[in-house]
């Protein structure tokens, strides 16, 4: 076990330095030069400046002043913030949000992921079934996008409208991250991919699992259908929803982007965006490795999670 | 243990015995023997495994209704931008944001008095031509992801497969580390940095997709490798290109197909992605998301501008994505009933 922890660890910290080293010299092929016309600067402060920022040391002295400093976390400052702000700051600022979002989403999409899974599972070929398998395949065939403006447009802005004389107040406010209400409808947009790939898969593996012999078993002895379900079935399709955590929360994380921008969150995927179109190159490098480092965390801690739950997948290793 | 054949008929001891109305003599039966011929012959015409996979795949009435779905899309991608009387590219100044079927007035333009058939955009461009150029982007950079994903992924899956040992363990390490780093990370990084623009999306969709296809196929191959007949192959003296082309990459197609269709929905959805967030295919070329994109600023005034293409975006991935799960249960033969 511990061999298999040591291994994944050790390709954890691969990975992240991949990804860092391929940040920087993507950054570092960019055109363009800080220093270049229209603000040109006499030739004797700009050899200061490059002084100043190391720029004059060679490429090998600069990547590994980076490595260093990236591995502490200082992404120097932001181009764009004005005021001198650090990019750790502008990430800090924008964090909470995100996290919030990002977690309520999760949560929201594992549970009812798991549930419409196993109810078209128990109800294999009926009218429920039909139902929660369409609803899943509707999930994975709309963008977080098309839904979140769908969403905004009927339910924020025309739904919202029409109740208000009978509320007194608006339901659902158009954009914002205030109010519990401001909340709803960001976080169900987000999580409606989600909640269809754990539901398909829920299903598939619950069906796998009832036409396996322990089921019959377990039947066989006279438990009852709750039992046979909460502690035969359930605990056994619940393996392979495990795997698909990683990539899910890379989807959640990446769907923030959009659904922040839409629906006017302050966090860190608005950020991200604004900072691609400003061309805020450090903010750019800084949210990328912050995103990528994040993200190659989760799928460790989910790949240690598996090997926990399933002996076979740290033995086959 | 025998068991004994106690006809009553042909019992030399037993007397004809009565059944009802059912009387049997002796001489009622004769012996017929075994005709080999007639035993070994095939009474069906022999069906190969694709022929199978097809005659079950027009059996599902919804997955046929997909594929006509998408080749609808496909050809009329192809064709409508070329016979519309406006271009993609076309601004009508005095047409800005005409709602939906709306007769083209503009002077001086090559289409006046044909229909807008989508309305026109906030610029004055034709809705309908820019949907299925759109369309012809979005699908394009679909394929190419397909494509690519085969040519990279194929020959490193086989390779590491194949082979096995040292050079399978360091080849699917590489995949593990590459696998680790965020895909959208990785393009939107890249699409940073390139200049925009199809090439350098598929580029950089290519750089990243290939490792799933290549864990699938090696896989395969793995399992593949060790069956009888290969091994059989072998003995006979199967040079390896022969091994590896006549008996193992064909028995891997049907899995590589199935993630093949199931990639292009995927890379529709990332370029859509790509595109929304202003960093996709440029100005003045559309494609399905940087319509969607376009449309945001007036949402609330022309919600149709930003309906249609979201209503193609959707559709297609809809059949696609139910035209995969068909696939995949045509071509696996574990779900043959």
């Amino acid at each position: 076990m511990y061999k298999f922890i040591a291994t994944r660890i050790l390709y954890t910290v691969l990975a992240l330095w991949l990804l860092a080293t391929v940040t920087f010299f993507m950054m570092q092929a960019m055109p363009g030069d800080p220093f270049l016309k229209p603000k040109a600067l006499p030739e004797s402060v700009a050899k200061n400046v490059r002084a100043k920022w190391g720029l004059d040391k060679p490429v090998v002295i600069q990547y590994l002043v980076y490595l260093k400093n990236a591995a502490v976390g200082d992404f120097g400052y932001s181009y764009y913030y004005k005021g001198s702000r650090t990019v750790a700051q502008v990430i800090g600022a924008g964090f909470p949000a995100s996290a919030e979002l990002g977690l309520r989403s999760l949560v929201l999409a594992i549970f009812f992921g798991l549930l419409l899974g196993i109810i078209a599972a128990l109800n294999s070929g009926k009218f429920a079934d039909a139902f929660a398998m369409f609803l899943a395949i509707l999930g994975v065939s709309v963008p977080a996008f098309v839904l979140a403006y769908l969403m905004q447009y009927f339910i924020a802005f025309k739904f919202s409208a029409a109740l208000k004389p009978l509320l007194g107040f608006r339901l659902f406010p158009i954009t914002g991250w205030k109010s519990e209400a401001s909340k709803f409808l960001p976080v169900i947009a987000l999580s409606f991919g989600s909640m269809a790939t754990i539901s398909r898969l829920m299903r598939s593996s619950m069906l796998d699992v009832i036409t396996s012999d322990y089921i019959k078993t377990a039947k066989a002895k006279g438990l009852s259908r709750n039992a046979v379900i909460l502690h035969h079935m359930l605990r056994n399709s619940l393996l392979p929803i495990v795997t698909v955590l990683g990539p899910m929360a890379a989807a959640i994380l990446t769907g923030t982007f959009v659904i922040e921008s839409i629906f006017g969150v302050p966090g860190m995927g608005r950020l991200y965006i604004t900072s691609v179109q400003n061309q805020d190159y450090t903010v750019i490098m800084g949210t990328t490795l912050f995103y990528g480092a994040f993200l190659i965390f989760m799928n460790l801690l989910v790949d240690i999670a598996y090997g926990l739950i399933d002996p076979r997948i740290r033995l086959a290793d | 243990m025998k068991k004994k054949r106690s006809l009553p008929g042909l019992s030399p001891i037993a007397p004809p015995v009565d059944y009802g109305a059912l009387v049997f003599a002796e001489n009622d039966f004769e012996v017929v023997g075994t005709d080999i011929e007639k035993s070994m012959a095939m009474v069906r015409p022999s069906i190969s495994y694709w022929r199978d996979a097809w005659r079950r795949l027009k059996m599902n009435k919804i997955a046929i209704a997909c594929l006509i779905f998408i080749g609808i899309m496909a050809v009329g991608s192809v064709l409508m931008p070329l016979i519309s009387p406006f271009t993609f590219r076309e601004q009508h100044w005095d047409e800005v944001k005409l709602p939906m079927f709306t007769i083209c007035t503009e002077p001086g333009a090559a289409g006046i008095g044909k229909l807008h058939i989508f309305g026109t955009d906030a610029l004055g461009r034709d809705m309908w031509t820019r949907v299925w150029s759109g369309g012809q982007v979005s699908l394009f950079i679909g394929l190419m992801a397909a494509f690519t994903n085969f040519v990279l992924g194929m020959p490193y899956g086989l390779v590491s497969g194949f082979v096995g040992g040292r050079v399978d363990n360091v080849m699917m390490r590489i995949v593990e580390v590459i696998n680790g780093i965020p895909y959208l990370i990785v393009v939107t990084l890249l699409m940073v940095v390139l200049p925009g623009g199809v090439t350098t999306i598929i580029l950089a969709m290519a750089v990243v997709g290939w490792t799933g296809l290549a864990r699938l196929v090696r896989g395969q191959v793995v399992s593949i490798k060790e069956q009888e007949y290969v091994i059989a192959a072998k003995t006979m003296g199967a040079s390896r290109s022969r091994l590896i082309f006549r008996h193992i990459m064909p028995n891997t197609l049907s899995v590589v197909i199935v993630s093949l269709t199931m990639a292009i929905p995927g890379a529709i959805f990332t370029e859509a992605f790509l595109s929304f967030i202003g960093i996709g295919v440029q100005e003045p070329a559309a494609s399905w998301g940087s319509l969607c994109q376009q449309a945001q600023s007036s949402v609330f005034m022309n919600t149709y501008l930003l309906l249609i293409p979201a209503a193609f975006i959707c559709l297609t991935m809809l059949s696609l994505n139910l035209f995969g799960d068909a696939l995949r249960n045509v071509l696996d033969p574990r779900m043959r009933k």
